[in-house]
């Protein structure tokens, strides 16, 4: 599988910064995944190219996440929303849900990673995906229009 | 799911834009093979006689095709299994040497390598079969496609027996039971044609075209389930 890893690379580095919440840290891991996956040949043309990435970033987000660090600096997020008081509520909801929901949602949302991708990663069913993102969704949609 | 929530959240989840990402992607930009490229790289690797053998049949087919007698169509249609035996035994030459495991940990993985280097023979016999077609319908009558059904499906019968047999047999054993399959194609060839001399007419094409389509059918079956058989080999 080709890898467009211009695309990836914002991707994972989403993803570190979610996991880390600071952005050179976040940085540091999503280069790392990288440098791992250029260095192995292994998984390059069996279809599980995302799955690997994800695997590494996940496992150096553990690591780096235990390792103590200095409190970070507040971000001046880009500010892309078309209507700002739905992502300030949206902002809110999703501090409410539980990590790994959260996770799951920008996965499968934001980053667009394929549904069997995400069922390696997680070890379920493709059903019990689609359902437990349904349950989210329906959860935070219920919350914002409440 | 709606449009505005999905962009509300792509915002929520906005992270700032990373500093080093265009240093690191000139700095490891790795350069992947394009498929053309790819091509011809594995195509060194297909051993000469191979292309030799394919350069020698279609001499023999074209001959054969050109002598305007009544066995013509189905000498020429008998030779194309020899033609795909040539094909299964470049398949297979990794098994039989016992190399698949080595060549699994290879730079470039083994099933995309056969793949390739069966892409570059295949596609050598598809156009000389494409050449032959022609020839074969001007001098042993009927329609070029027609013809093309005639040469393509004992070929693409050998093939799919081919695959199957070599998955089977390892080793020498393995060459040798394609073989025996492919003499056994043109030997049911020859057979079909003294028991049933019509079978080459235009009236009965329709058998031809079932039979086209179930050995197409057969071979891509084959074709995937090897394919398959090194990615669980790969994993092991």
């Amino acid at each position: 599988m080709a890898l467009d890893i211009e695309e990836q690379y914002d991707r994972i580095y989403r993803y570190c910064y979610f996991r880390l919440r600071d952005r050179h840290r976040a940085e540091d891991v999503t280069q790392e995944t990288f440098l791992r996956w250029l260095s192995s040949d292994t998984y390059r043309d069996t279809g599980q190219t995302l799955r690997y990435l994800y695997t590494i970033a996940r496992n150096l987000c553990i690591d780096e996440g235990r390792r103590p660090s200095a409190e970070p600096l507040p971000e001046n997020l880009p500010a892309e929303a078309d209507d700002p008081l739905l992502s300030i509520a949206l902002r809110s909801e999703l501090d409410g849900l539980s990590p790994e929901d959260r996770e799951l949602l920008l996965l499968r949302v934001v980053n667009e990673v394929p549904v069997g991708v995400l069922r390696g990663l997680y070890g379920v069913s493709r059903f019990a995906l689609y359902r437990r993102l349904r349950g989210i969704l329906k959860r935070l949609r219920e919350r914002l229009e409440g | 799911m709606d449009k505005k929530l999905k962009t509300a959240l792509d915002a929520a989840f906005a992270a700032p834009p990373p500093e080093g990402k265009a240093a690191f992607l000139r700095a490891h930009r790795r350069r992947e093979l394009g498929p053309a490229e790819l091509l011809l790289t594995q195509a060194g690797y297909v051993r000469w006689w191979t292309w030799a053998g394919s350069a020698a049949l279609f001499a023999a087919i074209l001959f054969l095709a050109a002598g305007q007698k009544p066995e013509t169509v189905w000498a020429a249609s008998a030779l194309t299994p020899l033609l795909a035996l040539l094909a299964v035994a470049e398949w297979g030459r990794s098994r039989r040497y016992s190399m698949e495991e080595l060549e699994l940990a290879c730079r470039m993985p083994l099933r995309v390598a056969l793949l390739a280097r069966m892409a570059a023979v295949g596609l050598l016999h598809l156009l000389l079969l494409g050449l032959a077609a022609p020839v074969l319908a001007l001098w042993g009558g009927g329609e070029m496609l027609q013809a093309g059904a005639y040469l393509l499906t004992p070929y693409l019968l050998t093939a799919a027996i081919g695959m199957e047999v070599s998955r089977r047999i390892r080793g020498q054993e393995g060459l040798l039971a394609c073989a025996a399959a492919a003499f056994l194609v043109c030997a049911l060839g020859m057979c079909a044609w003294r028991t049933w001399p019509d079978m080459y007419h235009a009236e009965n094409v329709s058998f031809w075209w079932a039979a086209l389509a179930l050995t197409l059918a057969a071979s891509a079956f084959e074709f995937v389930k090897t394919l398959k058989e090194t990615e669980e080999l790969r994993w092991n």
